[in-house]
Protein backbone atom coordinates (compact mmCIF):
# COMPACT_ATOMS: atom_id res chain seq x y z
CA UNK A 1 0.00 0.00 0.00
CA UNK A 2 1.24 3.64 -1.40
CA UNK A 3 2.20 5.57 1.84
CA UNK A 4 0.86 9.87 1.95
CA UNK A 5 4.27 10.73 0.83
CA UNK A 6 3.90 8.51 -2.29
CA UNK A 7 0.10 9.62 -2.60
CA UNK A 8 0.94 13.17 -2.03
CA UNK A 9 4.22 12.86 -4.79
CA UNK A 10 1.90 11.52 -7.32
CA UNK A 11 -0.69 13.61 -6.89
CA UNK A 12 1.51 16.64 -7.80
CA UNK A 13 2.67 14.66 -10.91
CA UNK A 14 -1.23 15.02 -11.77
CA UNK A 15 -2.13 11.56 -10.61
CA UNK A 16 -5.46 11.97 -9.65
CA UNK A 17 -6.52 8.56 -8.81
CA UNK A 18 -3.81 9.19 -5.45
CA UNK A 19 -5.39 12.37 -4.76
CA UNK A 20 -8.68 10.33 -4.34
CA UNK A 21 -6.94 7.80 -2.76
CA UNK A 22 -5.69 10.57 0.02
CA UNK A 23 -9.74 12.07 -0.28
CA UNK A 24 -10.89 8.50 0.67
CA UNK A 25 -8.45 8.35 3.57
CA UNK A 26 -9.86 11.82 4.99
CA UNK A 27 -13.59 12.21 3.64
CA UNK A 28 -15.06 11.23 6.86
CA UNK A 29 -13.51 13.07 8.98
CA UNK A 30 -13.86 16.32 6.09
CA UNK A 31 -17.56 15.86 5.81
CA UNK A 32 -17.96 15.66 9.92
CA UNK A 33 -16.11 19.18 10.39
CA UNK A 34 -18.16 20.57 7.31
CA UNK A 35 -21.21 18.91 9.23
CA UNK A 36 -20.18 20.61 12.66
CA UNK A 37 -20.41 23.93 10.61
CA UNK A 38 -23.13 24.12 8.72
CA UNK A 39 -25.61 21.86 10.89
CA UNK A 40 -27.15 19.82 8.53
CA UNK A 41 -26.12 16.80 5.37
CA UNK A 42 -27.38 18.53 2.48
CA UNK A 43 -24.66 21.79 3.36
CA UNK A 44 -22.13 19.63 4.77
CA UNK A 45 -21.88 17.36 1.75
CA UNK A 46 -21.43 20.53 -0.39
CA UNK A 47 -18.64 22.21 1.59
CA UNK A 48 -16.92 18.80 1.88
CA UNK A 49 -16.63 18.31 -1.54
CA UNK A 50 -15.74 22.13 -2.55
CA UNK A 51 -13.04 21.75 0.49
CA UNK A 52 -11.45 18.94 -1.22
CA UNK A 53 -11.23 20.14 -4.82
CA UNK A 54 -9.78 23.59 -3.51
CA UNK A 55 -7.56 20.79 -1.92
CA UNK A 56 -6.92 19.48 -4.99
CA UNK A 57 -7.18 23.25 -6.63
CA UNK A 58 -4.10 24.19 -4.51
CA UNK A 59 -1.91 21.31 -3.62
CA UNK A 60 1.18 22.72 -5.27
CA UNK A 61 1.09 25.42 -2.19
CA UNK A 62 1.19 22.57 0.20
CA UNK A 63 4.31 23.53 2.17
CA UNK A 64 4.41 20.53 4.35
CA UNK A 65 5.12 22.52 7.57
CA UNK A 66 2.02 20.84 8.83
CA UNK A 67 0.90 17.60 8.44
CA UNK A 68 -1.28 16.54 5.28
CA UNK A 69 -4.58 16.14 7.39
CA UNK A 70 -4.39 19.55 9.52
CA UNK A 71 -4.07 20.89 6.12
CA UNK A 72 -7.17 19.51 4.51
CA UNK A 73 -8.89 20.49 8.19
CA UNK A 74 -7.74 24.10 7.78
CA UNK A 75 -8.79 24.33 4.25
CA UNK A 76 -12.58 22.69 5.23
CA UNK A 77 -12.81 25.09 8.54
CA UNK A 78 -11.85 28.57 6.35
CA UNK A 79 -14.42 27.36 3.26
CA UNK A 80 -16.98 26.73 6.03
CA UNK A 81 -16.44 29.65 7.80
CA UNK A 82 -16.27 31.66 4.75
CA UNK A 83 -19.74 30.41 3.77
CA UNK A 84 -21.06 31.26 6.93
CA UNK A 85 -19.89 34.49 6.50
CA UNK A 86 -21.39 34.90 2.95
CA UNK A 87 -24.81 34.41 4.09
CA UNK A 88 -24.67 36.53 7.01
CA UNK A 89 -23.90 39.00 4.90
CA UNK A 90 -26.60 38.17 2.35
CA UNK A 91 -29.17 37.96 5.39
CA UNK A 92 -28.03 41.78 7.24
CA UNK A 93 -28.02 43.41 3.33
CA UNK A 94 -32.05 42.56 3.04
CA UNK A 95 -33.54 45.49 4.55
CA UNK A 96 -36.09 44.35 7.41
CA UNK A 97 -37.82 47.79 7.37
CA UNK A 98 -38.55 47.00 3.36
CA UNK A 99 -42.35 45.90 2.54
CA UNK A 100 -42.90 42.72 1.12
CA UNK A 101 -45.07 42.48 -2.07
CA UNK A 102 -47.31 40.10 -2.29
CA UNK A 103 -48.67 38.33 -5.46
CA UNK A 104 -51.76 40.26 -6.01
CA UNK A 105 -49.13 43.34 -5.73
CA UNK A 106 -50.47 43.93 -2.63
CA UNK A 107 -47.94 45.40 0.14
CA UNK A 108 -47.41 43.66 3.31
CA UNK A 109 -45.27 44.72 6.51
CA UNK A 110 -42.80 41.85 7.37
CA UNK A 111 -42.94 40.18 10.78
CA UNK A 112 -39.79 39.54 12.68
CA UNK A 113 -40.11 36.40 14.60
CA UNK A 114 -37.96 35.79 17.47
CA UNK A 115 -37.00 32.14 17.19
CA UNK A 116 -35.28 31.73 20.74
CA UNK A 117 -36.40 28.98 22.58
CA UNK A 118 -38.62 29.59 25.48
CA UNK A 119 -37.45 28.82 29.02
CA UNK A 120 -39.64 25.49 29.44
CA UNK A 121 -38.24 24.45 25.91
CA UNK A 122 -34.67 25.60 26.91
CA UNK A 123 -34.60 23.18 29.93
CA UNK A 124 -36.49 20.17 28.16
CA UNK A 125 -33.89 20.29 24.96
CA UNK A 126 -30.55 21.00 26.69
CA UNK A 127 -28.81 17.44 25.84
CA UNK A 128 -30.54 17.63 22.72
CA UNK A 129 -28.08 17.50 19.86
CA UNK A 130 -30.09 19.74 17.63
CA UNK A 131 -30.36 22.30 20.86
CA UNK A 132 -26.68 22.16 20.71
CA UNK A 133 -26.29 22.85 17.20
CA UNK A 134 -28.93 25.68 17.46
CA UNK A 135 -27.08 27.25 20.30
CA UNK A 136 -23.32 26.67 18.43
CA UNK A 137 -24.81 28.50 15.49
CA UNK A 138 -25.63 31.89 17.44
CA UNK A 139 -21.62 32.22 18.83
CA UNK A 140 -19.10 34.02 16.93
CA UNK A 141 -17.36 32.36 14.53
CA UNK A 142 -13.94 32.11 16.39
CA UNK A 143 -15.66 30.42 19.49
CA UNK A 144 -17.82 28.03 17.28
CA UNK A 145 -14.80 26.78 15.58
CA UNK A 146 -12.78 26.25 19.06
CA UNK A 147 -15.42 24.15 20.45
CA UNK A 148 -16.21 21.73 17.51
CA UNK A 149 -12.57 21.24 16.83
CA UNK A 150 -11.77 20.57 20.98
CA UNK A 151 -15.16 19.21 22.35
CA UNK A 152 -16.75 18.10 19.09
CA UNK A 153 -14.06 16.76 16.67
CA UNK A 154 -11.78 15.99 19.87
CA UNK A 155 -8.59 17.52 18.19
CA UNK A 156 -5.38 18.20 20.54
CA UNK A 157 -4.39 22.31 21.21
CA UNK A 158 -1.19 21.70 19.23
CA UNK A 159 -3.83 20.44 16.29
CA UNK A 160 -5.95 23.23 16.90
CA UNK A 161 -3.29 25.27 16.87
CA UNK A 162 -1.83 24.34 13.67
CA UNK A 163 -5.38 23.96 11.80
CA UNK A 164 -6.50 27.48 12.86
CA UNK A 165 -2.47 29.37 12.49
CA UNK A 166 -2.57 30.16 16.13
CA UNK A 167 -0.67 29.53 19.23
CA UNK A 168 -1.16 27.08 21.92
CA UNK A 169 -1.89 29.80 24.79
CA UNK A 170 -4.31 31.28 21.87
CA UNK A 171 -6.00 28.24 21.56
CA UNK A 172 -6.47 27.83 25.61
CA UNK A 173 -7.26 31.34 26.17
CA UNK A 174 -9.98 31.23 23.38
CA UNK A 175 -11.01 28.12 24.38
CA UNK A 176 -11.83 28.84 28.05
CA UNK A 177 -13.98 31.95 26.86
CA UNK A 178 -15.62 30.01 24.22
CA UNK A 179 -16.92 27.46 26.77
CA UNK A 180 -17.96 30.03 29.15
CA UNK A 181 -20.07 31.45 26.66
CA UNK A 182 -21.23 28.76 25.36
CA UNK A 183 -22.22 27.38 29.11
CA UNK A 184 -24.16 30.98 29.82
CA UNK A 185 -26.03 30.93 26.57
CA UNK A 186 -27.03 26.49 27.11
CA UNK A 187 -27.94 28.25 30.92
CA UNK A 188 -30.57 30.31 29.08
CA UNK B 1 -6.67 31.42 44.14
CA UNK B 2 -9.56 33.47 43.58
CA UNK B 3 -12.68 31.99 42.23
CA UNK B 4 -12.41 33.97 38.82
CA UNK B 5 -9.07 32.62 37.89
CA UNK B 6 -9.81 29.17 39.37
CA UNK B 7 -13.21 29.67 36.57
CA UNK B 8 -10.79 30.73 33.81
CA UNK B 9 -8.44 27.81 34.56
CA UNK B 10 -11.18 25.12 34.64
CA UNK B 11 -11.23 24.68 30.81
CA UNK B 12 -7.37 23.79 30.54
CA UNK B 13 -7.50 22.21 34.12
CA UNK B 14 -10.50 19.76 32.40
CA UNK B 15 -7.87 18.84 29.28
CA UNK B 16 -5.05 18.77 31.86
CA UNK B 17 -3.29 21.54 30.36
CA UNK B 18 -2.65 23.32 33.24
CA UNK B 19 0.64 22.97 34.39
CA UNK B 20 2.07 21.52 38.23
CA UNK B 21 1.80 24.63 40.28
CA UNK B 22 -1.52 26.10 38.50
CA UNK B 23 -3.37 22.38 38.81
CA UNK B 24 -2.12 22.35 42.73
CA UNK B 25 -3.75 25.72 43.51
CA UNK B 26 -6.73 24.68 41.58
CA UNK B 27 -7.26 22.05 43.45
CA UNK B 28 -6.59 24.08 46.54
CA UNK B 29 -9.39 26.20 45.88
CA UNK B 30 -11.90 23.60 44.97
CA UNK B 31 -11.66 21.57 48.06
CA UNK B 32 -12.74 24.67 49.79
CA UNK B 33 -15.35 26.05 47.48
CA UNK B 34 -18.53 24.81 47.03
CA UNK B 35 -19.44 27.16 44.24
CA UNK B 36 -16.95 26.12 42.30
CA UNK B 37 -17.08 22.55 42.58
CA UNK B 38 -20.37 23.28 41.17
CA UNK B 39 -19.28 25.21 38.35
CA UNK B 40 -16.65 22.64 37.37
CA UNK B 41 -19.26 19.68 37.34
CA UNK B 42 -21.55 22.00 34.99
CA UNK B 43 -18.81 22.46 32.56
CA UNK B 44 -17.19 18.66 32.93
CA UNK B 45 -21.04 17.89 32.09
CA UNK B 46 -21.37 20.87 29.30
CA UNK B 47 -17.96 18.90 27.46
CA UNK B 48 -19.34 15.16 27.49
CA UNK B 49 -22.61 17.01 25.98
CA UNK B 50 -21.17 18.33 23.25
CA UNK B 51 -19.00 15.52 22.69
CA UNK B 52 -21.66 12.68 22.67
CA UNK B 53 -23.77 15.20 20.10
CA UNK B 54 -25.28 12.64 17.16
CA UNK B 55 -22.09 11.19 14.67
CA UNK B 56 -23.82 11.99 10.86
CA UNK B 57 -22.54 9.39 8.38
CA UNK B 58 -20.86 9.90 5.30
CA UNK B 59 -23.52 9.98 2.27
CA UNK B 60 -23.51 7.09 0.15
CA UNK B 61 -21.56 7.82 -2.98
CA UNK B 62 -19.63 10.63 -1.44
CA UNK B 63 -16.26 9.38 -2.93
CA UNK B 64 -18.30 8.99 -7.05
CA UNK B 65 -19.43 12.27 -6.59
CA UNK B 66 -16.19 13.38 -6.05
CA UNK B 67 -14.73 11.22 -8.82
CA UNK B 68 -17.08 12.72 -10.84
CA UNK B 69 -16.28 16.58 -9.83
CA UNK B 70 -12.93 16.16 -10.55
CA UNK B 71 -13.22 14.54 -14.14
CA UNK B 72 -14.61 18.03 -14.86
CA UNK B 73 -11.43 19.79 -13.02
CA UNK B 74 -9.02 21.57 -15.61
CA UNK B 75 -5.34 19.69 -15.78
CA UNK B 76 -4.01 20.80 -12.77
CA UNK B 77 -0.11 22.88 -13.63
CA UNK B 78 1.53 22.13 -10.84
CA UNK B 79 5.67 22.77 -11.19
CA UNK B 80 7.70 20.11 -12.65
CA UNK B 81 9.58 20.37 -9.27
CA UNK B 82 6.50 20.39 -7.02
CA UNK B 83 6.42 22.17 -3.79
CA UNK B 84 8.78 22.50 -1.81
CA UNK B 85 8.47 20.37 0.85
CA UNK B 86 8.56 17.27 -1.92
CA UNK B 87 11.34 18.68 -4.31
CA UNK B 88 13.99 16.80 -2.25
CA UNK B 89 11.46 13.08 -3.23
CA UNK B 90 10.70 14.34 -6.51
CA UNK B 91 14.10 15.61 -7.49
CA UNK B 92 15.57 12.04 -5.92
CA UNK B 93 13.44 10.19 -8.56
CA UNK B 94 14.31 12.05 -11.39
CA UNK B 95 17.85 11.37 -10.18
CA UNK B 96 17.36 8.30 -9.77
CA UNK B 97 15.89 7.55 -13.38
CA UNK B 98 18.43 9.72 -15.12
CA UNK B 99 21.37 7.44 -13.30
CA UNK B 100 19.52 4.68 -15.05
CA UNK B 101 19.05 6.15 -18.28
CA UNK B 102 23.15 6.77 -18.12
CA UNK B 103 23.98 3.03 -17.24
CA UNK B 104 21.63 1.62 -20.32
CA UNK B 105 23.10 4.17 -22.45
CA UNK B 106 26.51 3.19 -21.74
CA UNK B 107 25.69 -0.70 -21.72
CA UNK B 108 24.23 -0.20 -25.62
CA UNK B 109 27.25 1.55 -26.26
CA UNK B 110 29.88 -0.83 -25.24
CA UNK B 111 27.32 -3.21 -27.44
CA UNK B 112 27.13 -1.24 -30.45
CA UNK B 113 31.29 -0.48 -30.34
CA UNK B 114 31.82 -4.24 -29.85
Amino acid sequence: MPSEEQLLTRSLQGDNEAFEELVIKYQNKVYTLAYRYMGNEEDAYDMAQESLLKAYRSLSTFKGKSSFSTWIYRITTNVCLDELRRRKRRIISLSLDEPLATREGDEVEKEIVDSAPTADLVYERKEDSQYIQTILNRLRPEHKSILILRDMMDFSYTEIADILQCSVGTVKSRLSRARLVFKEKLSG
Amino acid sequence: MRCKKVRDLISPYLDQMTDEKESHLIEEHLSACLACQEFMAQMKDMCRNLKITDQPLLPAGFAEDFHQRLQKEAPRRAPWYGSRSLRPLILKNAGNRFKEEVVRFYHWRNKTVE
